[in-house]
């Protein structure tokens, strides 16, 4: 894990957990503002989740540089250090060494990082297969016994829309903010 | 892992990789024709519970993971609730009664390498969900915003979105499994 994120050309320090525990919240706190916020404006429909590309990936973008997750990656496929592009070239001015492998600690934090995340989101993914399947049931009585239909109106493309946003948004952070929010201070470990 | 397999009060050695590797080819191919036959059927409208209940019970027989039975161990390495308890005739007559005695002495326990091996199996796992749940995103995406390359396949985004959802949910549940049944080696070579 890295001990510092270079952000523009300016160094923040990310061995205190504390540092990083607050990092995770305001992430996710910005995150379901802004969910709350497009709710209320179109029910999220286009002109606010338009943006929502980009308010997941720049997030996992600092959140898997932090914790440095694809380094073993790009040692396996490449000899010496990527061309950068430009947008990485704007985000990471100076890059570290790529040639860091994670160590045994390391991959074990990441695994079982993996196996929790995997749980919740099984949770996530099982409950947004509900909702669909009770979509789709309503259909089928509409067609079938109109007299036993269960209507759910609130069940609509921009709702089905906003929470596989929020399933993606947490596939790709989740693990990695716990072990940004799990790992000990930097410090005490040396 | 368990090296063999209770099936109907049968015993099938599964200690063989070729032989697991054989049982995941045989599963996935089960739960794919399924999924494309419930899809003519009726579009997935009732039967999509159907894959669901499939998935579920491939777990339940043959990989384990979530079920105390099958050939994997139970991740959360819990033993069943009430072992002391004799099966209930039912089980008894159709032989499905888990084999209690081989099990009892903390048979349920993940020892550290296994827990090292579910946590990277479940590491590999999340990878493929992520990208199913990637494409699911998409195409709700597309679906909102009305994309015109939907609306050269035949089938209607919603379909789309709650076929790629069916998908995630059956994968869900089966492929940490299934890695660890593909990757493990011959049984008899490890000991």
């Amino acid at each position: 894990m890295r001990t510092e994120l270079e952000l523009f050309g300016v160094h923040t320090s990310f061995t205190s957990r504390a540092r990083r525990r607050w990092l995770v919240a305001v992430v996710y706190a910005g995150f379901v503002a802004y969910l709350t916020a497009s709710w209320f404006v179109d029910r999220w429909g286009f002109s606010t989740m338009i943006w929502i590309p980009f308010l997941m990936g720049v997030p996992a973008l600092i959140f898997a540089r932090l914790t440095g997750r694809y380094r073993s990656k790009r040692i396996l496929w490449r000899t010496k250090a990527p061309p950068k592009s430009w947008l990485g070239r704007f985000l990471f001015p100076e890059d570290a060494d790529l040639r860091d492998v994670p160590g045994e600690r390391e991959l074990r934090w990441r695994d079982q990082a993996h196996f929790w995340s995997y749980h919740v989101l099984n949770l996530g993914i099982l409950w947004v297969w509900i909702l669909i399947f009770q979509q789709r049931q309503t259909q089928i009585h509409d067609w079938a016994w109109p007299e036993l239909a269960v209507r759910h109106p609130w069940i609509t493309d921009n709702l089905l829309f906003g929470v596989a946003a929020i399933l993606l948004f947490a596939a790709l952070t989740l693990p990695d903010s716990i072990i940004l929010w799990f790992m000990p201070d930097l410090e005490e470990k040396q | 892992m368990r090296a063999e397999l209770l099936l109907m009060g049968r015993r099938v050695d599964m200690s063989q990789r070729a032989r697991r590797r054989a049982l995941v080819v045989g599963i996935y191919t089960v739960l794919a024709t399924l999924f494309v036959g419930m899809w003519l059927v009726d579009h997935w409208r009732y039967t999509g519970s159907y894959l669901y209940w499939a998935a579920m019970l491939v777990c339940w027989l043959f990989l384990g993971g979530y079920y105390r039975s099958g050939l994997v161990k139970p991740f959360n390495g819990e033993g069943p609730r009430r072992l002391d308890t004799t099966p209930s005739l039912l089980l008894l007559k159709l032989r499905m009664y888990p084999a209690i005695t081989r099990d009892y002495d903390g048979g349920y326990q993940n020892d550290e390498r296994e827990l090292h091996q579910r946590d990277r199996a479940h590491y590999q796992a999340y990878q493929a969900i992520t990208v199913v749940v990637l494409i699911a995103s998409f195409v709700a995406y597309a679906s909102t915003t009305g994309h015109s390359l939907l609306r050269a396949i035949p089938i209607t985004p919603a379909q789309m979105f709650y076929g790629t959802m069916l998908l995630t949910v059956m994968l869900i549940f089966t492929l940490p499994q299934c890695i660890l049944l593909w990757t493990e080696p011959d049984m008899e070579e490890e000991g």
